[in-house]
């Protein structure tokens, strides 16, 4: 049915429009749980609380609309759709709750200590110093960024686009790092690295820069 | 290293392009590069771990892509915020403030279905195929191709009594 009517596609475009700032509110749920509830995997009060408030709430919307999208592409596996609950299903569900006990601890952990944490109001934010994706020699090859309040540490993560680790550094007290030669050696000339620095702050926050995009000459 | 970072990729990046807000467009870059670093680090944290496997990818894929969006949200409003003259920000066009105007109706019609009907139009309304939504809502597909269909119908008339023709 769906796309047949043009009226009911515009009326999905319209609805899919976001307004400017698509705020979340506490209510929101994390992007974990609509993930599992678009697999199909939460049991149906969960599902029907989170499609409830997706409905009201556009930002939650768009993240049901990617997740859609993104499983749809990876070509993952899914459950087909019920034809009824059966006792297999029942078990399935056990299943699900179980994992759902045991699963946040793996999932969640990259959130515990250490994970990116970012302020409310971002008001210390890290930017690179250099255009992105510029040319650099492989002698000279120094990243810099700006400096966060006095006592600041910085860890910095230098990689291909294939996500591999050419440098990675931490407890830096400057605001800059030159990349070593011999991290440099392996890589063609021309070739695209990405860089990000984390910002240790003297209160005990964190603060995460953007990727930045960097060329070796 | 990381042998699934170009699939990644590949996906984010057509994801991205159809799901990320407008004001957010030219950002959508940044937004999957940002997720990839991340989805780096959860990788290697879950190598720790042992529990890397393609689902759990996707997954981290997903929340991180989704961290970055709302991230960058906060920020755009927190930089709305510090102006200190709301009244200078440059106001919506027409078309733009009708489309907002129409999407409330939208979800205020939607609101006024019945939830099985509501849940099957608004899942549609946010691009979910029958299949799909029967999967997510643990339905019939038939069953949901019929509340979908029946839901429409009502959220025609609904619209159509508050002047907007689908």
């Amino acid at each position: 049915m769906s796309g047949e009517d043009p009226g009911y596609e515009r009326l999905r475009e319209v609805f899919a429009a976001a307004p400017d700032l698509a705020a979340t509110g506490p209510e929101c749920s994390d992007a974990a749980r609509i993930w599992n509830a678009v697999r199909g995997e939460l049991p149906p009060h969960e599902t029907h609380a989170l499609v409830d408030h997706a409905l009201d709430c556009p930002a939650c919307g768009q993240a049901w609309r990617l997740a859609r999208e993104v499983l749809a592409e990876s070509g993952e596996a899914l459950p087909s759709a019920r034809r009824g609950w059966t006792a297999a299903h029942w078990a399935a569900v056990a299943a699900v709750v179980i994992a759902a006990v045991l699963i946040p601890v793996g999932v969640h952990e990259w959130r515990a200590p250490g994970a990116p944490v970012y302020r409310a109001d971002d008001r210390v934010t890290i930017h690179s110093l250099m255009p992105d994706g510029a040319a650099l020699a492989r002698d000279a090859f120094v990243l810099r960024w700006t400096e966060g309040p006095p006592g600041t540490r910085y860890s910095l993560r230098l990689v291909r686009s294939d996500l591999s680790v050419v440098a990675e550094v931490h407890a830096l007290e400057a605001a800059q790092y030159a990349v070593p030669a011999d991290a440099l050696a392996g890589l063609s000339g021309n070739t695209q690295l990405y860089w990000r620095v984390e910002a240790h702050l003297p209160d005990g926050s964190e603060i995460v820069s953007d990727t930045f995009s960097v060329r070796l000459e | 290293m990381f042998d699934d970072a170009t699939r990644l990729r590949e996906v984010l990046v057509r994801a991205v392009a159809r799901v990320c807000p407008p004001h957010l467009a030219a950002q959508r870059d940044d937004i999957v590069q940002n997720a990839l670093m991340r989805v780096l680090e959860i990788t290697r944290r879950g190598e720790q771990n042992a529990v890397r496997t393609s689902s759990y990818l996707w997954q981290a894929a997903y929340t991180a892509t989704i961290d970055e969006i709302r991230r960058l949200s906060r920020r755009k409003e927190v930089a709305l915020d510090a102006q200190p003259d709301r009244t200078a920000i440059e106001a919506p066009r027409h078309d733009e403030e009708q489309r907002h105007q129409i999407g409330l109706e939208i979800r205020d019609c939607l609101g006024r279905l019945a939830p099985p009907r509501r849940r099957a139009v608004g899942l549609y309304l946010l691009g979910f195929q029958a299949e799909e939504s029967a999967r997510v809502l643990g339905s019939k597909v038939k069953h949901m191709q019929n509340l979908t269909y029946r839901g429409l119908a009502d959220l025609r008339r609904c619209l159509e009594s508050k002047g907007i023709r689908p």
